[in-house]
């Protein structure tokens, strides 16, 4: 048999070069399909979030302060407490800013303890000035009414802006300018905002320690949906419910920096809040710059622990690394928290009716 | 009604003067323009008793032209309206807007005025966006369904309007979506389903004491209490829709009007007073004193008693509300004679 040797005929691809191939095939569709099914949140912003918690957890404790604030009856005295507890955190710089007080403003129904306290406001209004700031606005966007006017001479809010000659803007009506949505977890690529929030140097998130039947709690992040515009979002801001309560609550303090809380527990609100819940004596200030770790204290006030369960938009709001919830990686200044907590009762639940 | 004729003719020179140089209007003087103040200003502007001089001098006519090319160039191309041309997503501003254009259309003076040849095709495809896309989706699940039944004893099989498309319907947006189908041909509309769904809509989601609210007269077992903006705008739209009978033997409409007539007396707001006042005109010239709107209100105010003008009326230099354009469309609408702009033609 006679055999010759044939040149071999040249492969296209070695057998270990195919091998790369599909494996690099391999790991970039697992990519593109990570990506695609993370989303939301997608593979490359999952990375970011972990980084940013990893960060954290090196990272200090956030400090809260909690103070005892008997009534609403003496507003020195409410400045004072406010103060202390202002002054015992690592509180932002206020001298020479634009300073927006974001108040919880939402009915007025007889009875019933649904608005941040005039007082709480006031005692505000004169921290900020004692603080040098350059310009104070109280700003709100209410949910329930187009016109909020009556809503604050009701409150008895309007005489204490007229007092301190402090200007109100109705964030409702405002001009609005559109900001890039940095979480980005509702899917909104974009926001419309109220210009009055966008210019602020310090946005100051004044909410009343509440129960609410849709989000668990409501305090200084769910107080932001009222920076939101009616007029695009329309009242009750619902577009902010249909795409997400939790996801609309942490973009908007992820897009919305820099902040500060100042909660006005004196008179809190319990089981079903935020608007026909009971009145219930808490006699607190709660301050802090982690508006996470702020909540997060505010619901073990009201006897309340945030989880992925209940009260979710704290527990997603520390997992994306915004701030943290953990109470060992809390530093409590002021009255020690046991000393102060409650046993709220817990709001309805009502997952599934989120779009009303 | 001729006494306040100077008053009218005040308002009209506000809002002229007030007009920003892209043609619209703002919620305040100088404020950036949106779809419904400037909608408002135009049906104020449109008031055919006071006349319209058709020529390139008049401040009037001029403003009216400037205001619908702005308009006209805001029409997205499923033929509704953003908040502002800039807004790229549709949403409840079409109802305004489809209504100012339904009364251009359908006053001949005003046609003759004002009207492209186009107009008309931009109305009807905004009157398909509205019924299309305005309207809430229906509720899928039967579990959903029934739980919305028992915690906020509304019928959701009666589908509203929304604020965004896609969500949920309330109050106003639906009110202002009625009013924008049904003032182009009423005798007709009042029958079409999809209308009389919607009058059910209002009908249902009517509070107990009278008025609305946002649209959840019940929460979890407790009465929302009504509001002044949702009761006028419900209100403005029975005048179109709904007769006493469609309530049954409830007293509905009477104590509607006696929610907002309160709500007018103790406001300290010069818009609830105007849209309030406007409302109730509809249905009574008594019942509503202009006299109030246009002086406005003064109460003891603060822990001291101090007395102070909290609603100030018109103002006797600018002619305007509030310095909003908006209110003061509002106030120019419920002076004037006739009802124009809710019944035109």
């Amino acid at each position: 048999m006679i055999t010759r040797n044939q040149p071999k005929k040249k492969k296209l691809l070695s057998r270990r070069q195919f091998t790369r191939l599909m494996l690099t095939g391999a790991i970039g569709g697992a990519v593109v399909v990570t990506e695609l099914a993370s989303r939301p949140l997608g593979l490359i912003k999952w990375f970011g979030v972990n980084w940013r918690r990893v960060n954290r957890g090196f990272g200090q404790a956030s400090q809260v302060a909690i103070v005892n604030a008997p009534s609403y009856d003496n507003v020195n005295e409410v400045l004072n407490q406010l103060r202390t507890a202002w002054d015992s955190v690592d509180s932002p710089e206020v001298m020479g800013k634009r300073v927006v007080l974001k108040p919880n403003i939402i009915y007025n129904i007889p009875g019933r303890v649904i608005n941040t306290h005039p007082s709480v406001i006031d005692a505000a209004i004169q921290l900020m000035r004692e603080k040098g700031a350059k310009e104070i606005i109280v700003a709100e966007g209410t949910a329930y009414q187009q016109d909020i006017t009556d809503l604050l001479y009701q409150s008895g809010i309007q005489d204490v802006l007229e007092r301190n000659n402090v200007p109100f803007v109705d964030l409702n009506h405002d001009d609005i300018v559109k900001v890039q949505n940095k979480g980005g977890y509702s899917g909104r690529q974009a926001l419309w905002l109220p210009k009055t929030i966008a210019n602020a140097d310090l946005l100051v998130s004044m909410p009343k320690l509440k129960t609410h039947h849709w989000a668990g709690a409501t305090l200084s992040m769910k107080n932001l949906y009222g920076i939101v515009p009616g007029l695009r979002y329309g009242w009750p801001k619902n577009a902010l419910h249909v795409t997400g309560i939790e996801a609309n609550i942490v973009e908007l303090y992820e897009t919305i920096a820099p902040q500060v809380a100042i909660v006005d527990g004196i008179m809190g609100m319990e089981e079903d809040g935020p608007l026909f819940g009971r009145a219930k004596s808490t006699q607190v200030l709660v301050v802090g710059r982690d508006l996470v770790a702020v909540d997060a204290t505010c619901c073990r006030i009201m006897g309340l622990e945030p989880t992925r369960d209940q009260i979710k938009h704290i527990w997603y709001a520390d997992w994306l690394g915004q701030g943290v919830m953990s109470q060992d990686k809390i530093t409590i200044k002021g009255v020690p928290l046991e000393s102060v907590k409650q046993n709220y009762a817990p709001p309805p639940s009502l997952d599934d009716l989120k779009r009303y | 009604m001729g006494n306040y004729d100077k008053n009218l003719q005040s308002a009209l020179d506000f809002l002229t003067l007030s007009q920003n140089p892209d043609g619209g209007w703002g919620y305040h003087r100088d404020g950036m323009s949106y779809l419904e103040p400037t909608a408002f200003a135009l049906l104020a502007l449109f008031n055919p008793n006071i006349g319209i001089k058709p020529n390139a001098g008049d401040l009037r006519y001029n403003a009216v032209q400037k205001a619908l090319g702005w308009l006209r160039q805001g029409q997205h191309a499923d033929g509704g309206w953003g908040v502002f041309p800039a807004d790229e997503f549709s949403n409840w501003m079409t109802y305004p807007a489809t209504w100012v254009l339904t009364v251009m259309l359908k006053i001949p003076e005003l046609y003759a005025a004002y009207a492209k040849p186009e107009d008309a095709a931009v109305r009807n495809r905004a009157q398909q966006w509205i019924v299309e896309r305005g309207r809430e989706p229906a509720i899928e699940s039967d579990a959903v369904f029934n739980q919305v039944r028992r915690l906020f004893n509304i019928d959701s099989n009666f589908r509203g309007w929304s604020w965004g498309s896609g969500e949920a319907g309330w109050v106003i947006p639906t009110s202002l979506a009625l009013i924008s189908l049904v003032i182009s041909d009423p005798a007709t509309m009042v029958e079409n389903e999809l209308v009389k769904n919607g009058k059910n809509y209002l009908k249902d989601r009517a509070c107990p004491v009278g008025g609305w609210n946002v649209g959840n007269p019940w929460m979890i077992g407790k009465q929302l209490p009504p509001t002044p903006d949702a009761t006028s705008f419900a209100l403005l739209a029975w005048r179109l829709l709904l007769t006493a009978s469609d309530f049954g033997t409830t007293d509905q409409l009477q104590k509607s009007l006696n929610v907002l007539s309160d709500f007018v007396t103790n406001s300290n707001s010069d818009q609830t007073i105007v849209l309030g006042t406007l409302a109730l005109r509809l249905f009574d010239d008594s019942l509503a004193s202009l006299d109030t709107m246009i002086s406005g209100v003064t109460r003891e105010f603060g822990p001291e008693k101090i007395k102070k003008k909290t609603a100030k009326g018109q103002d006797g230099v600018t002619g305007g509300w509030a310095n909003s354009p908006y209110t003061t469309a509002l106030a120019a609408l419920a002076l004037s004679d006739t009802r124009y702009y809710i019944q035109p033609g």
